[in-house]
C-alpha cells in the first residue's frame, strides 16, 4: 500500500514537471500556442490520471482493459500518434511555403542581377 | 503569341550550351528561362558567362519546384505559351513549332511530346517503358483520357495551365501528376509525336534504386488527385 501511494507520488510529480515543462515553453515563446495546444492537453490527462487514478481504474473497467496501466498506455500512444500526424501536416505546409519563398527568391535574384548588369553598363 | 521555353537543369554542365544554342538556331522566336536547380558543378559560371536567360534556385527544389518557378516567371511576365523542355538535349526544339500547334490554335489546353506515337527515336528501355504503360493505363483508368507518354517533360501548355502550374505543381517527379491534375481539371490535354534523342550527358532523375518509390508514389498520387478532384466537384 505504501508502495503504491509513493509510486503515485512520484507519477504526480512526474506528471507535473512534464506540465511545467510545457507551460515554460509556452511562456518563453519557444513553442507557439497553436501548436502546443495538443501537448497541453496531453500533459493535463496525465496529470489527471496521476492525481486521481480512479478515473484510470472505471475507464479501464469499461473498456475492459485488463491491467489498467495498460490503459494509460493506450491514451498515451493515442496522443503520440496524434501529435506526430499534426507535426507531418504542419511540416508539410512549411515545405509548401519555403518552396514558394525560394521560387520568388530566385525571380528577384535575377531581377537584381539584371539590374545591377544594367547599372554597371551604363555607368562605362 | 509571347512563348517561353523552360528548361529545369540540375548539373548539365556538359550540355546546357549545347541545348541553348540548338534551341535559338532553330526556334528563335522563343524566348528560354534556365533554371538552374541549385547545380553543384559548373553549370552557373557557364550560364553565368555565356549571358544566358536564367534564375538560380537558392535551394535544390527538385524538378518539380523548379519547373514552377518557371511557370511562375511565365506568370509574372505575361507569357501567352509555356514550354517544358529538358536540359540534357533529350528534347529536340525542331519539334517545338509542332509541339506548340495545338496549343496555339486553341484545341487543347496542354500538348504532350510524345515518342510512343510514331515509335520513332529513342524509345527507352523496357522496364521504363512497362512503368510508363502501368502508369498510362492508371491515367486511362482514373479520367477516361488515354496519354502515351505520361512521363514526357516535353510538353507546351497556354496561359490559363501556366496560371494553374504556378499555384498547383507537385514537386518529385511531377510529369504524370500533372496530366491528371489536368484532365481532372477539366483542361484538355493532348499528344503530339516526337523523337526523342538518347539523354547527351546527367542522369536522369529517375533511377533504378529510385524506380521502386517512383511506382509508389506516382500511383498513390494518381489516387489522392482523384480522390480531391471529386470531393472539390461535389462542393460546387
Amino acid at each position: 500500500m505504501l508502495s503504491e501511494i509513493r509510486l503515485q507520488y512520484l507519477l504526480i510529480f512526474g506528471t507535473f514537471v512534464l506540465l511545467g515543462m510545457i507551460v515554460l515553453l509556452i511562456k518563453n515563446e519557444k513553442i507557439e500556442i497553436k501548436y502546443a495546444i495538443i501537448w497541453l492537453c496531453f500533459s493535463g490527462v496525465m496529470v489527471l490520471f496521476s492525481i486521481f487514478p480512479q478515473i484510470v481504474y472505471i475507464l479501464g473497467d469499461i473498456t475492459r482493459v485488463i491491467n489498467p496501466v495498460n490503459f494509460v498506455f493506450m491514451i498515451q500512444i493515442i496522443f503520440i500518434l496524434l501529435i506526430l500526424v499534426s507535426v507531418s501536416a504542419v511540416i508539410s505546409g512549411f515545405s509548401r511555403k519555403i518552396k514558394r519563398l525560394a521560387q520568388s527568391n530566385a525571380l528577384l535574384e535575377k531581377r537584381v542581377r539584371e539590374l545591377e548588369e544594367k547599372i554597371k553598363s551604363d555607368k562605362e | 503569341m509571347k512563348t517561353l521555353v523552360i528548361i529545369p537543369c540540375y548539373n548539365e554542365q556538359d550540355t546546357i550550351e549545347k541545348v541553348i544554342s540548338n534551341l535559338a538556331e532553330k526556334a528563335p522566336w522563343a524566348d528560354y528561362l534556365v533554371v538552374n536547380d541549385c547545380s553543384t558543378d559548373n553549370t552557373e559560371k557557364i550560364l553565368r558567362e555565356k549571358k544566358m536567360n536564367y534564375i538560380n534556385n537558392p535551394v535544390n527544389l527538385g524538378i518539380g519546384g523548379g519547373v514552377q518557378a518557371g511557370y511562375l516567371y511565365a506568370k509574372q511576365n505575361g507569357y501567352d505559351i509555356a514550354v517544358q523542355m529538358d536540359g540534357d538535349g533529350q528534347h529536340d526544339p525542331r519539334y517545338l513549332a509542332s509541339l506548340i500547334e495545338p496549343v496555339k490554335n486553341g484545341e487543347a489546353d496542354m500538348s504532350v511530346g510524345s515518342r510512343f506515337i510514331k515509335k520513332e527515336g529513342f524509345q527507352s528501355s523496357r522496364m521504363r517503358r512497362l512503368g510508363i504503360n502501368i502508369i498510362s493505363f492508371l491515367i486511362k483508368l482514373f479520367t477516361g483520357k488515354k496519354v502515351y507518354d505520361v512521363t514526357s517533360g516535353y510538353r507546351a501548355c497556354n496561359r490559363r495551365l501556366i496560371e494553374f502550374f504556378a499555384d498547383n505543381y507537385a514537386d518529385d517527379y511531377p510529369e504524370p501528376e500533372a496530366i491528371i491534375s489536368c484532365v481532372l481539371n477539366g483542361y484538355e490535354v493532348c499528344e503530339v509525336p516526337v523523337v526523342m534523342a538518347e539523354r547527351m550527358g546527367g542522369v536522369s532523375s529517375i533511377r533504378s534504386l529510385k524506380s521502386a518509390y517512383y511506382m509508389i508514389k506516382v500511383c498513390l498520387a494518381l489516387v489522392v488527385r482523384r480522390i480531391q478532384i471529386t470531393k472539390r466537384k461535389a462542393v460546387k
